[in-house]
């Protein structure tokens, strides 16, 4: 999928507030790889309904980070969880490596 | 206005914390990342409004609103963009904020919750309440349609969806038979096999394994069999 996460909501948000987008970043890349690791054991132990859940959660994170594409693909694969069918894992698992990569490389 | 925000995501309550702070007409009291402690919390203290996730596990902000008796004014958070439907069968709910939530929409959902009457008396929205129980809305092509309830007749699971047949039309819809079956009075409608779900209203005769519906005739499962035998009145 061709597009790139961007900060654009959060220093639309934070603005001149340094301390507000430095916390905002702390949040994110705290709670992201925690919702992965929940996300990726569910799916592994065929709890689908539970990795829809996280998927679910996920999303809020892909639309802060301006994964529109991304955005798209993760709620017709939430849709897909909830049928019991993980077709789409592939392309989802591309979606968090990007936004892991990026979060890592954030100061 | 006194308010407390429930959500699962330390993210969002970060967000909604600062709109807060920025925002005069708002006193933040506490947050919390799950249902219950806020519910105890709402026990014991009184609050104006509350920012309310929807969607978080095992209790829903939904299952929040029904377990409070006098609930306050809410404004619901959803990563759904979606989302509009089950929002307006409850008075107390002020407005929904889709995030990413912008400051202005926060704003503008907070002006709307100053404005807004006291929720009614939950006695008093009975009537309302058991008017919209008799349809359902299914998402069609990202539209909403209603269907009233005692017009199905028959719905039927077909993979990934199902087939809601009426008197008028059929709709094909994106769920599971699980799914509807829980939106279903329990009166009218039973499910006599395992890809079928009845109106037992619109049932014109039964032969051994099978019902006839309209012009359809219906598998009964062995094990849905003595069910629907009970709820039949029979001579």
């Amino acid at each position: 999928m061709n597009e790139s996460p961007t900060l654009t909501y959060i220093n639309q948000l934070a603005g001149e507030n340094l301390y507000f987008k430095s916390k905002l970043i702390n949040v994110l890349k705290k709670e992201l790889p925690e919702e992965i690791k929940q996300y990726r054991k569910h799916l592994n132990e065929g709890k689908y309904q539970l990795a829809a859940d996280d998927v679910h959660k996920l999303k809020h994170k892909i639309s802060i980070l301006g994964l529109e594409l991304s955005y798209q693909l993760t709620t017709d694969y939430e849709e897909e969880l909830r049928n019991n069918n993980s077709f789409n894992n592939g392309n989802f698992e591309k979606v968090l490596v990007t936004m892991t990569k990026f979060i890592n490389e954030l100061k | 206005m006194n308010t407390i925000i429930i959500d699962d995501e330390e993210m969002a309550r970060a967000i909604i914390e600062q709109f807060s702070i920025q925002n005069k007409n708002l006193t933040l009291y506490a947050q919390f990342s799950d249902a219950i402690h806020a519910i105890k919390y709402l026990n014991q203290n009184q609050v104006d409004l509350i920012f309310l996730d929807i969607h978080m596990p095992t209790f829903s902000g939904f299952d929040l609103i029904q377990t409070l008796k006098n609930p306050p004014k809410i404004i619901l958070t959803t990563s759904d963009r979606n989302f509009a439907l089950e929002a307006f069968e409850y008075d107390c709910i002020v407005d929904y904020l889709v995030k990413p939530i912008s400051k202005d929409r926060f704003d503008k959902a907070v002006n709307k919750a100053s404005a807004f009457p006291k929720p009614l008396n939950p006695t008093l929205k009975e009537n309302s309440k058991q008017e919209s129980n008799q349809d359902l809305y299914v998402n069609i092509d990202r539209r909403l349609i209603k269907i009233n309830f005692p017009s199905i007749y028959l719905i039927e699971a077909k993979g990934d969806y199902i087939l809601i047949k009426t008197n008028d039309k059929n709709y094909t819809v994106h769920s599971t038979l699980k799914k509807i079956e829980e939106k279903l009075p329990k009166d009218l409608f039973l499910k006599v096999h395992r890809s079928f779900i009845i109106n037992i209203k619109k049932i014109i005769d039964i032969e051994d394994n099978s019902v006839l519906i309209e012009k359809d005739v219906i598998p009964v499962s062995r094990s849905n069999r003595p069910e629907l035998m009970k709820r039949l009145n029979l001579l």
